[in-house]
């Protein structure tokens, strides 16, 4: 590793060497000598700017009394009215923290999950079997949330649902799963790894995948049992994959699965406190209201919590390990 | 070995990179532009040197959005419908439908985004008022509509437009024939009898109906309510046993939300709010006999997860009641006849036998700001909605094919075509502003159905705010949240799954104190004043 780490930060240095040259020579003559390069990164680098920056200027809606006639930017500003709703219904500190809570539940075990079925999956050693594994695994990656919540509501519901038939069968007493709180802390991190877990194997996959054989053969000669390689190899090297995908993972934190809690909870009432998260709150005060400027004030201040956050982790990794910060 | 493992780590980043900006832009919508050029363009166009006679030498395509789902036989009737307009009016038009489920958020957003849009369903209980102040639909002038719509001009009433305007400015073309409906509950004659009820005239009634349901058919649900339409409705049927609810809260117009309301059967029209007296007792009446039938089973469990409405699985036996309106039961009440179920049917009415009339801009049309062809739209509404041909086909299809008229001059189903596979069933292709006075009664109504559609006028009444619609924007803060604690605290009790109802009300209570009800209630009382003052003038 120390080796590895030593020859990285000497090419660090080398390129930042070249880098000094060349900007001495100036950016045209950069963009001559990779232009290959550049032009590889040309489609995703106009991607970027006309998906992802150009629309950031629509964040002003958020603080505009908007109507269609003047348009996002001619329509007349009215400061933070657009915000009041949120922070008036005594309920943001509430939802902020189920939103940061549940996407933390969901980020750990996602990331745990995902890397024990990818390590599992790369000691298969029958190919047919591993194929078939990670097929059923990847499946529900593509069963969108409106179907995910119909299955759920025909297993769980309290009429008809298959889990009280099969209760019944033993004649317990069917259980209320809809209207119970305690039952859903389970389900929906257990829906969300079980949606998502196939998706993020196949990420820390490609990782193990990638690391280098012959250090394995080297512990196989040692005497190391499949148990030491995985501890003492596999995990370690995966580690700079792992901080990445959380890093950005951590991006999405304050967005969390808004697909997932309306349509498995929707307007709910009983459930409410305990599945209430930035998204359907908004959602649901404003459904109907189509208020663009109180809608986006909602964004907007999920945007600056996750800014917020982004930088606070990205910047303790910084002091961790320098190397594995995404800036 | 090294090389490629940070190539492949960087494809998978980008891809990565690529997944998640994916994700978080489907918020950004384009904003409408231009929405001026079209009022500009109509202008010259009445300027043309035949005034009287519109220019239709150039062919247009008009796009129309209505509400619901398209039948399946929809693209042959349009197709005769447009070989129509093409010969009267140089035109076709094209339509789109905006399914139920997405209502809320879709009409906003087809007027929002600039799409291609001519005219577009438009009615009071689907954010008319909001969306005219919005700018969202084009502002209409008498002068031209007489120009372009002699039909429709010649039969409507004065009032409609009165009611339709908003900030002084006409909006909608409403239709001529405002519904004559009431809400309903449809049940089971044979369960009926079981249950020893020869006759039943309120839905407090029904206790025995449903003891019997739960008693001997375990696959029936009494109440089997949908998260939409549903769920408030048995409640607000409960509640007419005490006070003349009009169905939703003045403020949000939302069935789903408590807010402020009135007795539409005080003709003083006292503004109140839904917590104050006597709306409060009322509510505490239905809340009371909601959680007894919720406690005994009568109510599905999970009404927030089902998609189905009562009235689509009532006749397959799920649902042991149907929910809906004098309109749309009728294809119930003659599907259950199909299966040999007979029905029975109770209309939702106060302590003295009335429902509130149905207001002038519950179904009507809009033009959208944008669009480029309003005179030509105007054009093809009058034929439309006004010329019996048009009318007849835009709602029951094509003669013989998906109707045909009886002998006694009803309108039945022709040889082979039952009302399962009629690919157009009638008021299914949502062309509610149509002309309804055309119409001739239906051959397989059920006489109970028939007895019903003549009794029904008989129940309307006028009441002070018929036609009074709130201006919500200074109030919305407010609204909102009072939307959000309902769906928390006040649905449970619309459904009957509370502890103790006394309590129930009063944390709601609380929680609409703090969301802001009573400012939302000094706001709409100085509307409906002014509203009042500008009526009796």
């Amino acid at each position: 590793m120390s080796v590895n780490a030593e020859t990285r930060r000497n090419a660090a240095a080398a390129a930042g060497l070249k880098a000094k040259q060349l900007r001495k020579r100036g950016f045209m003559s950069e963009i001559k000598a990779h232009w290959v390069l550049y032009a590889m990164f040309l489609p995703i680098a106009i991607y970027f700017i006309f998906f992802a920056y150009v629309p950031m200027a629509g964040i002003v809606m958020a603080f505009k009394e908007f109507n269609y006639r003047e348009g996002i930017f001619g329509s007349p500003w009215n400061g933070w009215d657009n915000f009041s709703y949120f922070f008036d219904s005594g309920k943001a500190w509430l939802v902020t923290r189920n939103t940061v809570v549940y996407n933390v539940i969901f980020l750990t075990c996602y990331t745990v999950f995902s890397i024990m079925a990818a390590v599992f999956i790369s000691e298969i050693t029958k190919k047919w079997f591993k194929k078939i594994a990670q097929t059923m695994m990847f499946l529900p990656y593509f069963i969108s949330w409106v179907t995910v919540s119909a299955f759920v509501y025909n297993f769980l519901n309290y009429e008809y649902g298959i889990a009280n038939k099969l209760l019944a069968q033993f004649s317990l007493a069917p259980i209320d799963i809809y209207s119970n709180t305690s039952y859903w802390y389970f389900l929906l991190p257990f829906l969300y790894v079980w949606k998502w877990v196939g998706y993020g194997s196949v990420l820390y996959l490609a990782a193990i995948v990638g690391i280098d054989q012959e250090v394995y053969e080297a512990a196989t000669i040692d005497g190391a049992t499949r148990f030491q390689k995985i501890t003492k190899i596999t995990l370690p090297l995966l580690k700079p994959t792992m901080i990445i995908l959380i890093l950005l993972g951590l991006g999405r934190i304050m967005r969390g699965e808004f697909d997932m809690f309306y349509q498995l909870i929707g307007n709910n009432g009983t459930l409410m406190d305990a599945t209430d998260i930035i998204d359907t709150l908004a959602f649901r005060s404003l459904v109907g209201t189509a208020d663009f400027g109180m809608a986006s004030s909602v964004g907007f201040y999920q945007s600056v919590l996750t800014l917020i956050i982004i930088l606070a982790a990205n910047w303790l990794v910084r002091r961790y390990d320098k190397d594995q910060a995404l800036f | 070995m090294k090389k490629s493992s940070i190539l492949l780590f960087t494809l998978l980043l980008s891809f990565v990179l690529v997944i998640s900006a994916c994700g978080n832009n489907n918020n950004n919508s384009a904003p409408s532009d231009s929405p001026n050029a079209s009022v500009s363009a109509s202008a010259s166009g009445a300027a043309s040197p035949d005034a009287s006679k519109p220019d239709n030498s150039k062919e247009v395509k008009l796009v129309g959005y209505l509400l619901g789902e398209a039948p399946k036989g929809m693209p042959e009737v349009l197709a005769a419908l447009n070989e129509k307009f093409k010969k009267d009016i140089n035109a076709t038009i094209e339509l789109n439908y905006i399914g139920w489920g997405d209502v809320a958020s879709k009409y906003p957003l087809v007027l929002a985004s600039g799409e291609d849009v001519d005219f577009i369903f438009a009615a009071d209980w689907n954010f008319y008022t909001s969306e005219a102040n919005k700018g969202a639909f084009m502002s209409l002038d008498l002068e031209k509509m007489k120009q372009l719509m002699p039909k429709y001009m010649a039969k409507q009433n004065q009032a409609a437009f009165t009611a339709a305007t908003v900030n002084g400015k006409l909006y909608m073309i409403p239709t001529t024939t405002p519904d004559r409906k009431v809400s309903v509950a449809v049940i089971r004659k044979d369960i009926m009898e079981k249950a020893g009820l020869a006759e039943v005239k309120k839905f407090s009634e029904l206790e025995p109906y449903f003891a019997e349901i739960k008693k001997d058919y375990p696959d029936m649900i009494p109440l089997n309510l949908d998260s939409q339409f549903d769920l408030p409705t048995p409640y607000q049927y409960l509640l007419r046993d005490k006070i003349g609810f009009q169905g939703a809260p003045i403020d949000s117009g939302d069935p789903m939300t408590e807010g402020v309301a009135y007795d539409f059967s005080d003709p003083t029209g006292k503004i109140m709010s839904m917590l104050e007296e006597p709306m409060l007792s009322a509510q505490k009446y239905a809340a009371g006999i909601m959680k007894d039938w919720y406690a005994k089973g009568y109510v599905n469990k999970n009404p927030y997860s089902n998609k189905t409405r009562s009235k689509d699985n009532f006749c397959e036996g799920k649902s042991g009641v149907a929910l809906g309106n004098s309109y749309d039961v009728a294809t119930v009440m003659s599907q259950c006849k199909a299966k040999g179920i007979d029905t029975y049917i109770i209309p939702s009415l106060t302590q003295d036998g009335k429902a509130p009339q149905n207001t002038w801009t519950n179904n009507g049309v809009a033009i959208a700001a944008n669009s480029k062809n309003a005179d030509r739209v105007m054009q093809m509404l009058d034929l439309l909605m006004e010329d019996e041909s048009y009318a007849t086909t835009a709602y029951f299809g094509i003669e013989g094919k998906n109707y045909a008229v009886t002998a006694e001059g009803t309108i039945g189903l022709p040889e082979g075509v039952t009302s399962e596979n009629n690919t157009y069933p009638p008021d299914a292709s949502g062309f509610w502003f149509i002309d309804k006075d055309f119409f001739k009664p239906m051959a397989d109504w059920t006489a109970e159905y028939t007895k019903h559609h003549d009794e029904v006028a008989s129940f309307l009444t006028d009441f002070p705010y018929n036609g009074f619609t709130f201006n919500s924007d200074k109030v919305k803060t407010q609204i909102a949240n009072m939307k959000n604690v309902s769906s928390q605290y006040a649905s449970p009790i619309f459904i009957g799954a509370i502890k103790d109802v006394d309590s129930a009300f009063a944390t709601l209570d609380e929680k609409l104190k703090s969301a802001g009800i009573d400012k939302v209630k000094t706001e709409v009382e100085a509307q409906a004043a002014a509203y009042l003052a500008s009526k009796g003038k």
